[in-house]
């Protein structure tokens, strides 16, 4: 399940976890804890210094700027790329 | 038998079963040496008492968070009598993995399968025995929302920690791993680690970094002497091990569930397919960011327009008076009437439009919106050469440009970064919209959204084109691949939007009373200078050079001395361009009001140029600091500070010059 969620991912610019849930028929939880596996196990890496934040810190003097929803963005690791070109 | 574990997924129901089962004899500390809490807790059954601990919810056991260590810490060391698994029954599959981990630690677990309420009105038909053959272990329906099912679920958990046999059920990790832990396993079996070799086995080829410290310390030589070659498998294995465990819950809940067919199409992806489509979603982002202006002119220009203004002219008026009456010096009535108030307070009369802007852009950003805009223009960045993250750099860039191009640290590559970084300050900023909206209140009241439409999409395509060029000469490569999750739409929240929404006019206040006041006070003492000089004349000193540094702007139109020192004075601060235009021209007309001095200077085609000229040019100090700290170059900073100059000129002069030939 892993990989296909990986095989998803790859083929998607831009993916959301309920069009993944949909097209591998599992429920919206089980591709959210993929997502998670597939990044704790370095196959895809999440930009950590995302230019939007969940909340404002205070004291930060960007905090005005904070977007209210999150863009979270994804690259393939190379250990990612080496996996899904022996799928 | 007296001690009975509670685990579970976090929102399983598995506090609320302690809870019910516990009553108020609870008792909440901490986990030695962590943070996390500890929950315990007593009940009487049959006259018989026992003991409840409610161990932190987790998905799973690995050794990847504090939860998840305590957790199963407590299960293999704490030698619980019975585990009692909480399984959220509306989302077996997501619940069971942790079920499997709790089965390969060969722990006594009876799984209370929750909110069966809630599985029934979703049409799931679960197979309570058939699911409980399939694990091995006994399966008790619960809702303890309602206290159902405690008794049932007590009654087998007293009566299965009394068998003498642990669960029975193995499943296949596939031929090479289980040769793996079947020869760790041998190694172990004769060894005195406080864990079953199995499990043990099983995390090592996981690469649990926890048993492999455990078998650097304790462990026997014949497996330390492999733990570098287990690492390397680890790495393989680890994804194949995950996966069965899926693999094995997968053919467990299709032979004992039935859920309703297929999983429908929801409405963010049904609304995707419209927004983020190939050619769509272009236009739908134009229309889109072109309605938010045009209600913007509606509701904060026809309809709360004018109230602030009039507000500051009465306020204006009262001071000065009073001043006057009790005989204040010229200077300081001058410094007041002109400065503060003609000046400073024009910034401060279009608030009510950008309150308005604000919070429809806080309403976009709060639907989840703006991650699709990003990836809409993803595919025209890729086609220009650059990289589909610039744009969310961009987009930030619209509030300010400050953390606009600090958000470019997101980017790798340095060529993706350097353009990212140099191309952000042609994004209007927040600080740029009062320039707009005082030319656009003197020149275009009809068409103010058309007007800040275009300017705002003038600097995206600017931007776009520079960074054309730039990929093509100064920072030639290849752009490196993203993958953006689209967060589910949601219906924006009045309350944050509107929090969202004081924070960037609190900034924008703040701004004004003390960059902006700094500013114009200092050009106010430059523009009554020298002594016995008609105050805000050609022969003050701001005069003076404003008319050295005017003829520059003679092509684009408004080579006047006051159009150049406000232009300059904008490199301070983007606000202190309509501050000192109101300062300047503050007298020029009857009733001393901006808008109609500039009717008097300007035409509407030189306020085009001038505005074009204001989107592009140099941006303001802030910025160029924060590029001079982000590339540590004096290079790249004074590169900043004058090719935009140059480009505004450029798109200045051909506006007014293409207008002119036009017959405007």
């Amino acid at each position: 399940m892993l990989k296909d969620v990986l095989k998803e991912i790859f083929n998607a610019k831009a993916f959301s976890i309920s069009l993944i849930a949909k097209n591998l028929n599992i429920s919206e939880g089980l591709v959210e804890d993929s997502v998670k596996e597939l990044l704790r196990m370095g196959y895809i890496i999440e930009d950590m210094g995302s230019p939007t934040c969940d909340t404002p810190c205070s004291g930060c003097a960007m905090k005005a700027f904070c977007n209210s929803v999150p863009i979270k963005i994804y690259a393939i690791a190379d250990k990612g790329k080496k996996l899904l070109k022996n799928i | 038998m007296n001690t009975i574990a509670l685990v579970g997924n976090p929102n399983s129901g598995k506090t609320t079963l302690f809870n019910a089962l516990t009553g108020s004899n609870q008792h909440i500390g901490n986990w030695p040496g962590v943070t996390v809490e500890k929950k315990e807790g007593k009940f009487k059954y049959k006259d018989k008492q026992y003991n409840v601990v409610d161990l932190p919810g987790t998905y799973s056991l690995g050794a990847y968070s504090e939860d998840e260590v305590v957790a199963r810490d407590y299960i293999l060391k704490g030698n619980p009598d019975v585990v009692i698994n909480v399984v959220d029954a509306t989302n077996i599959e997501r619940n069971l993995y942790l079920t499997t981990q709790l089965i390969e630690m060969g722990t006594k677990v009876v799984i209370a399968l929750n909110m069966m309420d809630e599985a029934k009105q979703k049409n799931f038909e679960i197979d309570l025995d058939k699911l409980s053959k399939e694990l091995g272990v006994p399966v008790v329906p619960t809702v303890a929302s309602k206290s159902r099912g405690l008794d049932s679920l007590i009654e087998k958990a007293i009566e299965y920690a009394a068998e003498s046999e642990n669960p029975k059920i193995e499943f296949s990790f596939g031929d090479d791993i289980d040769k793996e832990i079947e020869g760790i396993q041998a190694i172990l079996d004769n060894s005195s680690l406080e864990y079953p070799s199995k499990w043990i086995a099983i995390k090592l080829l996981e690469g649990d970094q926890e048993i492999f410290r455990l078998i650097e310390n304790k462990g026997p030589a014949s497996i330390k002497e492999r733990l570098v070659f287990l690492e390397e498998k680890a790495t393989e294995y680890e994804l194949e091990i995950v996966d069965k465990r899926y693999e094995f819950i997968g053919k467990i809940v299709n032979k004992a569930i039935k859920k309703p067919l297929e999983i429908e199409e929801t409405r963010t992806d049904k609304i995707d397919k419209i927004i983020t489509h190939k050619y769509l979603g272009l236009p739908i982002f134009a229309l889109i960011m072109f309605g938010i202006f045009q209600l913007t002119f509606v509701i904060g220009g026809d309809l709360l327009g004018g109230y602030v203004a009039t507000f500051i002219e009465i306020i204006g008026e009262q001071v000065v008076g009073l001043l006057t009456m009790i005989k204040a010096p010229e200077w300081l009535l001058s410094f007041l009437s002109e400065g503060i108030f003609g000046g400073v307070g024009a910034v401060f009369e279009f608030i009510p439009l950008i309150t308005v802007l604000y919070f429809f852009i806080g309403i976009l950003e709060d639907t989840g919106y703006m991650a699709r805009a990003a990836y809409v223009m993803d595919g025209l960045m890729r086609t220009l050469g650059l990289h589909g993250k610039t744009f969310i750099s961009m987009i930030v860039g619209f509030g300010c440009n400050v953390p606009g191009i600090m958000s470019t640290r997101t980017l790798d590559n340095k060529k993706d970064r350097m353009i990212a970084l140099l191309i952000n300050p042609f994004m209007s900023c927040g600080a740029r919209l009062p320039i707009y909206l005082v030319f656009i209140a003197a020149f275009f009241p009809k068409h103010g959204g058309i007007v800040l439409f275009s300017l705002y999409a003038l600097g995206i395509v600017v931007a776009l084109l520079i960074g054309k060029i730039f990929s093509k000469t100064l920072f030639k490569g290849e752009s490196s691949d993203f993958i953006m999750e689209l967060p589910p739409y949601r219906l924006p929240i009045f309350k944050y939007v509107v929090r969202d929404m004081w924070d960037k006019v609190w900034d924008f206040l703040h701004r004004a009373g003390t960059i902006i006041f700094i500013v114009v006070s200092l050009l106010w003492i430059l523009s009554v200078l020298p002594f016995g000089v008609e105050p805000y004349s050609q022969e003050s000193i701001l005069g003076r050079i404003g008319t050295i540094l005017a003829p520059i702007f003679v092509p684009a139109g408004f080579g006047t001395w006051q159009a150049t020192v406000s232009l300059f004075a904008g490199i301070a601060a983007k606000e202190a361009v309509v501050a000192i235009l109101g300062m300047v021209y503050a007298g020029v007309s009857e009733g001393s009001q901006l808008v109609t001095a500039l009717q008097g200077v300007f035409t509407p085609l030189t306020a085009l140029s001038f505005m074009v000229m204001t989107l592009l040019y140099t941006p303001c100090a802030a910025v160029l600091a924060t590029v001079k700290q982000e590339t540590k170059s004096n290079k790249w900073m004074i590169f900043m500070a004058v090719y935009p100059f140059v480009i505004g000129w450029i798109g200045a002069v051909l506006v007014y010059q293409v207008g002119r030939l036009l017959g405007f």
